[in-house]
């Protein structure tokens, strides 16, 4: 039951991008193709669950044993920054295709703070590795969510006319923002 | 090969450095934050129990009779004036919009809370953040009975009523889980 | 280039937040007041004058092929120390931005300025340029954030402005507030300040 409570409240209540304000960057970055931002999606889903469950079982193992426990933000960083390095590399040597979808929005995933932010949120939240497994891998499809929403607004606000001033970034922050009151209706869901 | 090696010892170096700083920069904070975390509970408990002169945790064996029983309790302190118990502070936790509430809640032995104070929160700004933000909710919980269940509406006034607050409805629901888990602990373990 | 270019550079032609919007996480999620702007800022300034200095000290010694990660490390540990500063001495405001100190690591801005700037220029020029870019994020969530708190709580710095009748409108301190409120700032910052300093 919890679990199911984390998915819910990670994709549609607590969406990472529309009210926790994590990985705005990418957000802004990748969402005005919907053909990039499927591919971001899928690279950040992948590494996002896999630099949990690593970071988790870090934690435990080494960090809380020896406690030292306030090396975290050190340690987690340079976890999500190898494993993003060797992603590429078991990506490039195994599977072509799959790095050709991935490959290029990889090296810009060490600085999606949704990585870091659900890796440290998963311990302050006390979660075992399951809940960890599951709330990574739900945070980063509502990321996936929002980012492939706001590709389909903005193919669509390419052509519309409007001022010069808000083009581009100004009205995609709007746009954002009104997709952020619509996910604040999920609230009753919980 | 050479290469990997020496650009491996040099990122080994420098992490050594950045762990012996940050040993050294804990080795300073870490007594003064633990300080002020005990504090903190403490602190909020001192407000709600003016006349208390001292605060101790409940004996081990109770507070986990407490905790197998109800699934809200995460420590109980006593307030204690001279030898005589005149009230406890429940710690209570539950899962509200944006992850755990914990609170704190005053009972004192006349059966009555005397103080309500969320210490840890994530709800939604401007929503169900104003468990904290609107002192009237906070206030709504004092002299109110602790024998009975409570219940939240729009305008409280019995003895058994507190402040719903409009459109965080499930912040309020959370505070009500946890309030009532409190009182429960109190009927059922802590007035015998 | 001259100190005063420096400034003009980072609080206005290149300002982090308006013009490359890089870093801007943490400037929605905590500026629904201003006391949490302000603080947030000092975080981001220090760490970022820091890690800017000590890159630049390194620049020499630091392998190329390594040097991000070694950036990593050294902009970490000054956020670490921020972070363990803040829960000594600041206890109240550390919970008040939560997640978001430990995510000035992976804040683009600093790691920007670290491989754009400090890694090629002098001690001195790094911690000027540190300044520069860290008052751009500065003042840009310190705008937001008065305003946010202004119209959504009706205070400032947590006095309240406005009598008891005052309504104020919650939405802006929640999330959507933020990001409309952020695009409108960003549309009004490049017609009339980036133009007019472009022109001259």
């Amino acid at each position: 039951m919890n679990i199911v409570n984390i998915i819910i409240a990670n994709v549609f209540v607590n969406n990472y991008v529309f009210s926790r304000f994590l990985g705005i960057c990418p957000f802004l970055g990748v969402s005005n193709k919907m053909e990039t931002a499927t591919g971001m999606g899928v690279a950040v889903t992948f590494v996002t669950t896999l630099a949990s469950i690593i970071t988790f079982i870090i934690q435990k193992l080494i960090l809380e044993t020896a406690q030292i426990e306030y090396l975290q933000t050190i340690v987690f960083i340079l976890v999500i920054a190898s494993l993003v390095q060797f992603v590429e590399l078991v990506l490039k040597k195994t599977s072509p295709s799959l790095y050709n979808a991935m490959g290029v929005y990889l090296p810009l995933i060490t600085t999606n703070c949704i990585v870091l932010g659900v890796a440290i949120l998963n311990i302050q939240e006390k979660y075992n590795i399951l809940e960890t497994a599951a709330s990574a891998f739900s945070a980063a499809l509502g990321f996936s969510l929002a980012l492939v929403l706001m590709a389909s607004v903005r193919e669509k606000l390419e052509i519309a006319e409007i001022h010069e001033s808000l083009k581009g970034f100004p009205l995609t922050l709007i746009a954002a923002g009104l997709m952020s009151i619509a996910f604040a209706g999920f609230s009753g869901l919980m | 090969m050479n290469e990997t090696i020496k650009l491996g010892f040099i990122l080994f170096l420098v992490a050594a450095i950045s762990a012996g700083v940050l040993a050294f920069a804990n080795e300073v904070t870490a007594p003064i934050i633990a300080e002020i975390e005990k504090q903190g509970s403490f602190g909020a408990i001192a407000e709600m129990f003016p006349e208390a002169d001292d605060f101790q945790p409940i004996e081990e064996e109770k507070l986990n009779e407490i905790k197998a029983n109800n699934n809200f309790v995460q420590e109980v302190t006593k307030a204690l004036k001279g030898d005589e118990v005149i009230g406890y502070g429940l710690k209570v936790k539950s899962v509200g919009y944006g992850g755990d509430i914990i609170s704190l809640i005053g009972i004192n032995t006349d059966g009555r809370i005397v103080g309500f104070n969320v210490l840890q929160m994530s709800e939604t700004a401007g929503f169900g953040s104003r468990i904290v933000d609107d002192p009237a909710f906070a206030e709504s919980f004092v002299g109110k009975s602790a024998t009975e269940k409570l219940v939240p509406v729009e305008s409280p006034s019995a003895d058994n009523e507190f402040l719903a607050l409009s459109g965080a409805t499930v912040s309020t629901t959370a505070v009500q889980a946890a309030v009532n888990g409190a009182v429960d602990a109190y009927v059922n373990y802590l007035s015998k | 280039m001259k100190i005063s270019d420096n400034f003009k550079n980072g609080i206005i032609k290149q300002n982090p937040i308006f013009v490359q919007l890089i870093g801007m996480c943490s400037v929605l999620a905590v500026s629904s007041s201003l006391k949490n702007s302000v603080t947030m800022a000092v975080a981001v300034i220090g760490v970022l004058v820091l890690s800017n200095v000590v890159i630049s000290m390194i620049r020499k010694v630091t392998p190329e092929k390594i040097r991000i990660p070694i950036f990593i490390v050294v902009i970490a540990t000054f956020v670490t120390l921020v972070e363990m500063l803040m829960k000594a001495f600041m206890q109240p405001m550390y919970q008040a931005l939560g997640i978001f100190i430990p995510l000035i690591v992976v804040n683009c801005l600093i790691l920007a300025r670290a491989e754009a700037f400090a890694s090629k220029n002098s001690v001195f020029k790094s911690a000027i340029d540190g300044v520069a870019m860290g008052l751009g994020y500065g003042i840009a969530i310190v705008i937001l954030g008065t305003i946010r708190e202004i119209i959504g709580s009706g205070s400032i710095w947590g006095i309240q402005l406005f009598g008891e009748s005052f309504q104020p409108a919650a939405l802006f301190i929640a999330p959507p507030g933020a990001f409309i409120l952020l695009g409108i700032l960003i549309a009004i910052f490049r017609t009339v300040v980036v133009k007019r300093f472009s022109e001259e």
